[in-house]
């Protein structure tokens, strides 16, 4: 598989498997994402999310696996999938020595196309000096001046690595009202890292849940908060808790109170916890997505 | 490719910058001597201008081995390689570019230096054709060295992170050579405690200008071949 067709998916994994030394960074992450579909990725520190990012950007090589970016292998042509994405990674190494002005010059070099109005849109958006060198650019600004690198040659793809970490709450505001925003309006494909739940909220609609290299869940994000409830049961004095229903992802006792995450629920699997011997009294209730990512690491964590 | 050049040349200022002293340090000297009304020397003005390029000449190298050694470990160590790695540039056309740039470099410093030598060359006592054969076979000497200098640099350069130990590893490569040479030629001379003359191969040792040729025509191919392919394989920046 070398190339495919426009309506393809955009990014395309099977297996990709990534081990650095005795420690395996990703494992087997099988993933498709459709053009158009803005993705999370989200995830604890050290999930993979990086290394992922990293490999589709073909600046990493694979263990074991294969990935395409609009339908190319990004290991035997990386040079043409970086044509077509636009990539803003977690920390910036742009050469410090470069002023602004040269950053732009230097990567309208590299690209076969560059929108020079978008170029200067973002420029005075972003309210960056041309002059100024990179080296006196804050952390705030850097990234604006990399998502600026990044969308003016009007990638297909973006990646975006964890592209908040680092500003304060305005900057931040700023961004994904006036920058994500639009870029995700505009039927790009754009993956997000992030483990900042609220933010890729925001954007996304899709998810996948990274942990330990591993992809726990992936799916519609609206769809995957609907089918997803937390049960809270109390519990007669001296009973504990029975088997819990199928698609529990995590579960906790506290005094008499049981908690229960519970994946693909249905009422009979609520009717199933009531009916539980020694349930005195049960309820649902909708998660956030803050409290289901929670929930599916603590759960993946107690190993349940 | 413009651009690519002129990235190398701007990461490499100081490097640019401290190896222009290196090469013109030696003639501002001469000159200092003149206006500051120092004695003739015994050869002349002219003689001290050919020493000051014969230094130079030798002294430049250094920056033929900052050059090899900083080309792919000095974006490395600031992580400017990750930036240039995620820009749509074939590993070929950087490894082009750093050439260029270094054979630039290697260029200025022949050019000025034996432009001196040949505009001077009659002023320096002695036969013509033993003269003019001995300084061929200096700056022969030289030229081979850089060469070590370059490839090792580069090779090193290729594998490590740090531009600091491919240098000095450049740097430390013809020393190695003469030391082993000195411990082999003690070891199988005629003065060996082990004995006197215990290989055939002795009488190559008896030539240490021929054998240092010998190692630098081959060590510093070898090491350029090596360091490219790794670079152009390697999928990391």
């Amino acid at each position: 598989m070398t190339t495919s067709a426009p309506s393809g998916p955009a990014i395309e994994c099977i297996g990709l498997t990534k081990r650095f030394g005795s420690t395996l960074a990703v494992s087997g992450l099988s993933l498709k994402i459709p053009r158009g579909c803005t993705f999370g990725l989200l995830g604890p520190n050290g999930a993979g999310k990086s290394t992922t990012i990293r490999m589709l950007m073909g600046m990493l090589s694979i263990t074991a696996g294969r990935a395409w970016v609009l339908g190319t292998n990004v290991q035997s042509d990386p040079t043409q999938v970086k044509q077509r994405v636009g990539y803003v990674p977690e920390t910036h190494h742009i050469y410090r020595w470069m002023r602004v002005r040269e950053v732009i010059g230097f990567c309208k070099a590299c690209f076969r196309r560059w929108n020079d109005q978008t170029c200067r849109e973002m420029l005075e958006l972003f309210g960056l000096d041309p002059e100024k060198k990179v080296k006196q650019l804050s952390k705030g600004t850097l990234t604006k001046l990399a998502l600026l690198v990044a969308v003016s040659h009007e990638p297909e793809v973006l990646l975006l690595d964890e592209p908040l970490s680092g500003l304060d709450p305005i900057a931040r505001e700023e961004f994904l009202d006036g920058v994500l925003r639009t870029i995700c309006d505009r039927g790009q494909t754009v993956l997000i890292s992030s483990h900042m739940l609220d933010d890729v909220r925001r954007l996304a609609d899709t998810v996948g849940i990274l942990y330990e290299g591993r992809l726990l869940l992936e799916g519609n994000l609206d769809a995957l908060l609907g089918s997803t409830k937390r049960i809270t049961a109390t519990l007669r004095d001296g009973c504990r808790p029975k088997e819990p229903p199928d698609g529990t992802v995590w579960q906790r006792l506290q005094g008499r109170e049981w908690t229960l995450t519970v994946r693909d629920f249905t009422a009979e699997k609520f009717q199933q916890v009531r009916a539980l011997e020694g349930v005195e009294h049960a309820s649902a209730a909708d998660l956030g997505l803050e409290e289901l990512f929670k929930d599916i690491i603590r759960g993946q964590r107690a190993g349940q | 490719m413009n651009w690519l050049l002129w990235k190398d040349y701007r990461h490499n200022r100081v490097v640019v910058v401290a190896g222009l002293l290196l090469l013109l340090g030696p003639y501002a000297m001469v000159l200092f001597a003149i206006l500051a009304g120092f004695d003739e020397p015994r050869d002349g003005w002219a003689s001290a201008f050919v020493g000051a390029a014969a230094y130079s000449l030798f002294m430049s190298q250094l920056t033929v081995a900052v050059v090899g050694g900083n080309a792919i470990a000095g974006e490395r160590v600031d992580r400017s390689a990750e930036f240039l790695a995620s820009l749509p540039i074939t590993r070929e056309k950087i490894v082009a570019s750093k050439l260029l740039f270094a054979l630039a470099v290697v260029a200025a410093i022949w050019l000025v230096n034996t432009g001196v030598f040949w505009s001077l060359r009659a002023t320096i006592p002695g036969d013509p054709d033993f003269r003019e054969e001995k300084l061929a076979k200096i700056a022969a000497n030289i030229a081979l060295t850089g060469l070590v200098f370059f490839c090792v640099g580069w090779c090193l350069s290729s594998f490590l992170t740090s531009p600091t130990f491919s240098v000095a590893g450049a740097l430390v490569t013809p020393l190695l050579f003469v030391w082993t040479y000195m411990l082999v030629a003690y070891l199988i001379g005629e003065r060996s405690p082990l004995g006197p003359r215990m290989s055939p191969a002795a009488s190559l040792f008896d030539n240490f200008e021929l054998s240092y040729r010998i190692f630098c025509l081959t060590l510093a191919p070898l090491c350029f071949a090596i360091g490219t392919r790794h670079y152009l394989r390697r999928v990391e920046p």
